[in-house]
């Protein structure tokens, strides 16, 4: 049984075909880039597996199920917004985050808050945005989960964050897990991926092993990615 | 589960609500206190003052309970907070169910404390013998007793308000089901709503007319309202509400766990 | 020891070849205990995977060595590192010459540069 599986899944918005027909596997203990430009449809279909959307039609199976409870307690989403209670300060959100997910494991999460140098009692509303994904970074990884699905987590930072931000997915996802990542910052993210998954369009165009495909094309993942794409 | 997100939407809705349930205890106290002091106009006028200000206080309690009760629903399942919400391992029926609870209880509060302020503003041996004859005319007429009729009052503004709180998770559920001004759908349809609801109140009443001619009455003619007519409507009003709300509780139920539709 | 990639080649023949370099050039000593996979992965910061299929490849040349429970060590075949070492060695001349060839030197003048400016190697490497 694949750990995420979806089968001619279809979203439309107002009959505006966001996604067509995915189909897509993904198998356990692997590190996923899904990549394409902005507007591809990578979020919407991030979204439809998080259950934040329904699907138009086709299906979505998570450890051969539905989303759900089940799909929801093994899945460790990072969206790209910022999603805390801004009321909250740190401790408060550990909590929370402790008393709903039975995989949270807040040692971890506050060993890596103190890497960070950050007050446990700073309010969410007076971290800078920068502060908060890499606060909600850390929580998403110190989830002990099956699959984790990071949106963009490199949008916008600076090289020394964006080091602080592989470093943290590397050393932290959980061992057998795998870990979907999107972006379009391939260059920045192709060396540490097992397979690469390029969404066009709201189409998959290319499944392949990260490694393969460089050899078979002679190229990086970013060149063959322009190549594929060309505007 | 259910109980830990009780817990977190009634932390955020008192957040706010315990400050105007404060006001109305201090405006109401001193009002009382400078009512005390005999024999000087400037007290009597600041006392007046204090008075009017509890009890805009306790007006603005019940708007922003409702208000804040939208807002927390809004927010957390269809906001940036939503995608926090709806990844928790906890149904949707849960999430919902936590809304009307909070809703129950935060309304049940807010009715509490306007009782007991206003008792602290007018609390008289005086006021209340004229409250308790009053109340026992009333409750004479009504063929009930003091309490039960307090009770009764209580009950009816209570499912009124709740059943407004319920119209407006309906409407914001309803809302955000389009693709595009999700708020504007949400407020039309919290309208139309309504408005169909009380057009449905009329119609029920009209049919219990047809076969209870005191109610009849009361629809057709302008005469002096018979008492009686009035209690049956009073009671028939509570048994409406009641399976209004159940209604609306169902139905944004069944839409919200149909999916929502996140930005 | 930096890790840094060519993104064009893949990533595992790549660790391939700096791990093999590491040991032959006795950074890695020989019978040395290898850092677990992960750890290796951080150090390096690549995919648990690709560090594990470059590991599976060392394991193949014999350079590296699993003891069931104590986990990965460096081999302690000095015949087979020496091997190893001399086969680098002749891939790097060969390519050498190749350049040396592409800018018209010769093999005999290529010997003859190397002889002048061996007493300087490290002038060379920082020019």
């Amino acid at each position: 049984m694949e750990l995420l599986e979806c089968k001619n899944l279809c979203k439309e918005f107002d009959h505006k075909e966001i996604l067509k027909n995915i189909n897509l596997k993904i198998p356990k203990g692997k590190i996923i880039g899904l990549l394409g430009k902005n507007g591809a449809g990578k979020t919407t279909l991030i979204k439809l597996i998080n259950d934040l959307l329904t699907p138009t039609s086709g299906e979505i199976l998570i450890n051969g199920k539905n989303p759900g409870i089940l799909s929801k307690e093994i899945i460790s989403y990072l969206p790209e917004r910022t999603y805390l209670d801004k009321d909250m300060n740190i401790k408060q959100v550990l909590v929370y985050f402790e008393e709903f997910y039975s995989n949270f494991n807040s040692n971890k999460a506050e060993k890596l808050l103190k890497d960070l140098n950050l007050d446990i009692n700073t309010k969410i509303s007076k971290m800078s945005k920068g502060m908060q994904e890499k606060l909600q970074l850390i929580l998403v990884m110190s989830r002990e989960a099956q699959l984790y699905i990071l949106d963009e987590p490199l949008g916008g930072v600076d090289p020394a964050t964006r080091d602080y931000i592989l470093d943290t997915i590397l050393s932290n996802f959980n061992e057998g897990a795998s870990v979907v990542i999107s972006t379009h910052l391939i260059a920045d993210i192709e060396r540490i991926l097992d397979e690469v998954i390029f969404v066009d369009n709201g189409e998959i165009r290319l499944m392949s092993s990260a490694d393969e495909l460089r050899t078979k094309e002679k190229a990086s993942i970013d060149e063959i990615f322009r190549r594929y794409f060309k505007c | 589960m259910l109980g830990k997100l009780v817990k977190y939407d009634l932390k955020w809705v008192y957040k706010a609500l315990i400050v105007f349930y404060t006001l109305s205890f201090i405006f109401s106290g001193i009002g009382r206190a400078l009512s005390c002091i005999e024999n000087s106009i400037v007290f009597s006028v600041t006392s007046s003052i204090s008075f009017s200000i509890a009890i805009s206080m306790m007006i603005s309690s019940i708007i922003n309970c409702i208000m804040r009760l939208w807002v927390r629903f809004y927010r957390n399942a269809y906001k940036d907070e939503a995608y926090l919400t709806h990844t928790l391992p906890v149904s949707k029926n849960k999430i919902f169910m936590s809304k009307v609870i909070c809703a129950v209880i935060t309304i049940f509060t807010t009715f509490v404390v306007i009782l007991l302020c206003l008792f602290i503003c007018f609390y008289s041996k005086s006021n209340i013998e004229i409250l308790n004859t009053l109340l026992e005319i009333a409750a004479s007429t009504y063929e009930i007793t003091v309490i039960g009729l307090i009770l009764l009052i209580f009950v009816v503004i209570f499912l009124e308000v709740l059943f407004v709180a319920l119209i407006g998770y309906a409407s914001i559920i309803i809302g955000n089901r389009s693709n595009s001004s999700k708020m504007l759908k949400a407020v039309i349809s919290g309208i139309v709503l309504y408005l169909i609801t009380q057009v449905a109140t009329l119609l029920i009443i009209f049919v219990f007319g047809l076969f209870n001619k005191e109610i009849m009455n009361l629809i057709n003619t302008t005469n002096i309202v018979n008492i009686d007519a009035i209690k049956s409507v009073m009671f028939l009003g509570i048994g409406i509400y009641m399976v209004y709300i159940i209604i609306y509780y169902v139905v944004g139920k069944k839409l919200f766990e149909k999916g929502v539709n996140v930005d | 020891m930096d890790y840094i990639f060519d993104n064009e080649r893949p990533i595992y023949i790549q660790l391939v070849e700096m791990l093999r370099i590491e040991i032959v050039s006795g950074k890695m000593k020989q019978g040395e205990r290898l850092p677990s996979v992960r750890e290796l992965a951080l150090i390096a910061r690549v995919n648990p995977n690709t560090m594990q299929k470059a590991l599976v490849e060392l394991e193949e040349e014999g350079l590296v060595y699993t003891e069931r429970t104590n986990g990965k060590f460096v081999t302690t075949n000095s015949e087979l590192i020496n091997n190893i070492k001399k086969e680098l060695a002749q891939e790097k001349i060969k390519k050498f010459l190749n350049d040396m060839e592409n800018i018209g030197i010769t093999c005999d003048e290529a010997i003859v540069y190397l002889q002048k400016l061996g007493g300087d190697i490290n002038g060379i490497t920082r020019m």
